[in-house]
């Protein structure tokens, strides 16, 4: 039954992170993202992982529930490691073979940009998880809306979301039961080559395509009908207000931020951490 | 309330749906449009608030003429259409703010916009599910809430276009008792275009439409009365009339104009059992 | 030989928090040249039922034969499925050619019959749904009216001459003329391919006029199972599961309930007036 799919895997509890302001989580997000990439030394880079992990306590989500994110990029982390760690010849060599080279630089780079690709999904996840689609569409409405002075089509763009959004189950639903009245007549649509297999899916995609029309242009009927004109004059059932906890989880976000900047101008160690790395390979062989 | 002066409609196709139709429905008024499919009910319908205009004549609503542009919204807000299909009209995500994107359309006050939400989920008994996703609701429910979504709005005239033509027996009663019940108790005009002659039975008037034009006009009672020429057009007396028909035919009683189950057993009871 | 159902039992998303039963212990046997009409509310387990018939869903537990082919089994599936045609409720599910005669030999292609056979059964389809060859083989099929859709939908299961014939709702959305001639032309076919036909469907008065063998289902489970005459009987319990038995059935059920003895099998408006009119001289001679 494709009914039960939950959009956008969002977690349905109540959490002092589920009740934040889908803009404040959404320029969390962002402020988070800055975070990740400024920072340059692996071990300031804790704080950021720290921040992470008590934002997820926070959030009352398993944590298994967001590293699942993690689970669709097992293709790419172990290639951006090897990429890495083959690529960036900087500190001692430690390894040589033929054209091959592995130095200090590159294991300490390699394992960084899995950390830091680890730490940008997981925060993404954590954002769609604790936000419905719905106020996170109502958010990003509202963030963009300065761009409506040049004319970007900010109103326009939030209602196809929302369609989409209200769509998509329907139309799974649908493609089950074309799949279904088309295997009963018969329909192969599992032997064959991919470009039989393609072809065997027509009779499939065709009735899905124009009912969705049809579809477009009732739904298009209905909205008119009550009134739809755009986004000129619309006021909203919903109004969007800061709190407290806005605040506060800025204020915390403000203090990593300021704190990974301080540590970093502080403390310039690369080449003592690259020694560090070297002497624990040392220690292992 | 609503004007409907000497109408006639062709599709771009050529094809022409309407010819010559004159229509007056009154305020507070059950009328009952009924045809066969392909008959016209349909774009009549869409005429009603300026979905379409007609290819001749004119169609007024409380005097505001549906070709005049600036006088649409005004005439949307008034006339409330429900369609067929319950699961094309649910534009978004959460029943609760489905039934505000009228109000929202027309720059209602959030304020009142709640309470107006609020009133509308409670006429049509589903102040229940305010939150939850359309999708999950049945197709009956799908159906109130479009309804909720126009009370919302405050109209004067609720069309029912079809309304119910996708829904299983029971929620085909559901919705009729709720419309029955937002005609009686809160005066709303209600213009029901079906193909189910049952659902004419309720209606102060009736009106059968036939390949573009109006055929028969009248009460259910004349209207069923010509239950031969109905027939011929492709439509159908209801079970209740063609019984009490045939039993006048067969001299077991003269049961009047009783139309519903209860009427026609009482009158039949006095007829047999007096004796 | 018939399609036999042995305690079939469904469960959706079995295992998870979400699982839902929606048939429970299901006794049934389908037998060759029936008519069988299948009614109950929605949510009753219908739609799951039928699409055990032919192996779209596969039963949790138990066993669905078709002609002897086990419809758990993969490989016997297939020849299973052939056996059984299906019309689902909305033609818009199944239309996709670019015309009607190609839309209705794509299930006759499927089972891999010769051109020259193919061509013999598309057009004897279209001419046992009352399809006028000249006019309609080359249309387009999102063209044609309301109606012509469902006939070219039927059409396109019978060209593949199945023995069983399954009907999800085959009249929804008909004006009554419509449904009259849907229901005729599913009698006419029956007889002349000699196939048994399970109907679904909310109209009890369609179900009354043309079934053998009413099967009512009541969450899951087979509530109720006999003649047309021993289930509209019990017009009252109908009325209170949300299904409206034939409107001759409820006014018999009304007048036994006021004192006016009536026999038994009254679910159409003839039958009940023959009965009153013999009440009626019955009681005037005492």
């Amino acid at each position: 039954m494709f009914k039960d799919i939950t959009l956008g895997q969002y977690f349905p509890v109540d959490s002092p992170v589920h009740r934040l302001d889908p803009r404040t989580k959404l320029i969390l997000l962002v402020m988070y993202i800055v975070a990740v990439f400024i920072t340059d030394y692996i071990w300031i880079f804790g704080f950021v992982l720290l921040f992470m992990l008590f934002m997820t306590y926070m959030s009352r989500v398993p944590i298994s529930y967001v590293t699942k994110a993690i689970k669709p990029m097992k293709f790419i982390l172990p290639f951006m490691f090897l990429l890495n760690l083959f690529m960036i010849k900087t500190g001692t060599v430690l390894f040589s073979w033929r054209f091959i080279t592995v130095t200090t630089g590159g294991v300490y780079q390699a394992l960084f940009i899995i950390l830091r690709l680890i730490a940008l999904v997981t925060g993404a996840s954590l954002l769609t998880l604790t936000t419905t689609p719905v106020s996170l569409t109502e958010g990003l409405e509202r963030l963009l809306s300065p761009l409506k002075i040049i004319k970007f089509p900010v109103h326009e763009l939030a209602m196809m979301m929302t369609i989409a959004l209200r769509f998509i189950p329907t139309l799974l639903e649908e493609a089950d039961k074309i799949m279904k009245a088309q295997l009963a007549r018969g329909a192969d649509l599992e032997s064959g080559n991919v470009l039989k297999r393609a072809k065997a899916m027509l009779p499939i995609l065709i009735p899905l395509f124009v009912n969705s029309f049809r579809r477009a242009e009732e739904l298009a009927l209905a909205m008119e009908s009550r009134c739809y004109h755009g986004g000129e004059g619309r006021t909203r059932l919903r109004i969007l207000k800061f709190h407290w906890n806005d605040l506060i989880a800025f204020l915390i976000m403000a203090g990593l931020i300021a704190a990974v900047v301080i540590l970093q101008n502080t403390f310039k160690i690369d080449s003592y951490l690259a020694a560090w790395v070297k002497a624990l390979i040392g220690a292992a062989q | 309330m609503l004007s409907i002066k000497n109408v006639s409609f062709t599709y771009d196709s050529g094809t022409p749906a309407l010819e010559n139709v004159s229509i007056e429905i009154k305020e507070g008024e059950f009328l009952c449009i009924v045809g066969h499919n392909g008959s016209g009910k349909s774009t009549l319908a869409k005429m009603l608030n300026g979905l379409l205009l007609p290819t001749e004549g004119t169609v007024e609503v409380a005097g505001m003429d549906t070709s005049d542009d600036s006088k649409l919204l005004d005439i949307r807000r008034l006339v409330g259409i429900v369609f067929q299909n319950p699961d094309n009209q649910i534009v978004t995500t959460v029943v609760r703010e489905d039934v505000a994107f009228g109000p929202e359309n027309l720059g209602i006050p959030t304020d009142e916009m709640i309470i107006r939400v609020d009133e509308a989920l409670k006429a049509v008994g589903m102040e229940n599910y305010a939150d939850s996703a359309p999708h999950m609701l049945s197709g009956g429910q799908k159906q109130r809430i479009a309804i909720a979504g126009m009370l919302a709005m405050q109209p004067k005239v609720l069309v029912l276009d079809e309304a119910t033509a996708m829904l299983d027996p029971y929620g085909r009663r559901d919705i009729l008792s709720i419309v029955r019940e937002l005609h009686d108790n809160k005066g709303i005009t209600v213009v029901m275009i079906t193909q189910y002659m049952e659902e004419a039975l309720g209606a102060d008037r009736v009106i059968v439409m036939n390949s573009g034009h109006v055929q028969m006009e009248g009460t259910p009672q004349e209207i069923f009365d010509r239950g031969d020429e109905l027939r011929s057009i492709g439509l159908d007396v209801p079970a209740a009339v063609e019984l009490r028909e045939l039993i006048k035919k067969n001299g077991i009683a003269d049961l009047g104009n009783a139309v519903t189950l209860e009427e026609i057993a009482s009158g039949l009871c006095q007829s047999l059992l007096k004796n | 030989m018939p399609i036999i159902i042995e305690k079939l039992s469904y469960t959706y998303q079995s295992g998870s928090i979400n699982a839902f039963t929606a048939l429970k212990d299901i006794d049934l046997t389908i037998n060759d040249g029936e008519f069988v009409g299948l009614i109950g509310h929605t949510g009753s387990g219908k739609s799951t039922l039928i699409q055990q018939l032919n192996g779209l869903m596969q039963p949790t537990s138990g066993k669905v034969t078709v002609d002897g082919f086990d419809m758990n089994d993969k490989k016997q599936r297939a020849k299973g499925r052939a056996l059984v045609g299906m019309v689902f409720q909305y033609p818009d599910y199944q239309l996709f050619d670019e015309t009607v005669y190609k839309d209705i030999s794509f299930g006759p292609r499927n089972l891999k019959l010769s051109e020259d056979e193919i061509d013999r059964r598309v057009k004897e389809a279209m001419r046992l749904v009352g399809l006028d060859f000249d006019e309609f083989a080359e249309k387009s099929p999102f063209e044609l009216s309301g109606g012509e859709k469902r006939r070219t939908a039927l059409a396109g299961i019978i060209a593949m001459y199945p023995k069983y014939l399954v009907l999800d709702e085959p009249m929804a959305g008909l004006d009554p003329a419509g449904r009259r001639a849907v229901l005729e032309m599913i009698d006419s076919f029956r007889r002349q391919l000699n196939c048994a036909v399970v109907m679904v469907s909310h109209s009890m008065d369609d179900i009354a006029r043309s079934a053998e063998k009413v099967v009512v289902l009541k969450d899951g489970e087979i509530f109720k199972m006999g003649t047309p005459a021993e289930i509209f009987e019990l017009a009252d319990e109908l009325n209170e599961m949300g299904l409206e038995p034939p409107f001759a059935a409820r006014m018999a059920s009304a007048l036994r309930a006021r004192g006016i003895s009536l026999p038994g099998c009254i679910y159409t408006n003839e039958a009940l007036v023959n009965a009153l009119v013999e009440f009626k001289g019955g009681h005037s001679n005492v």
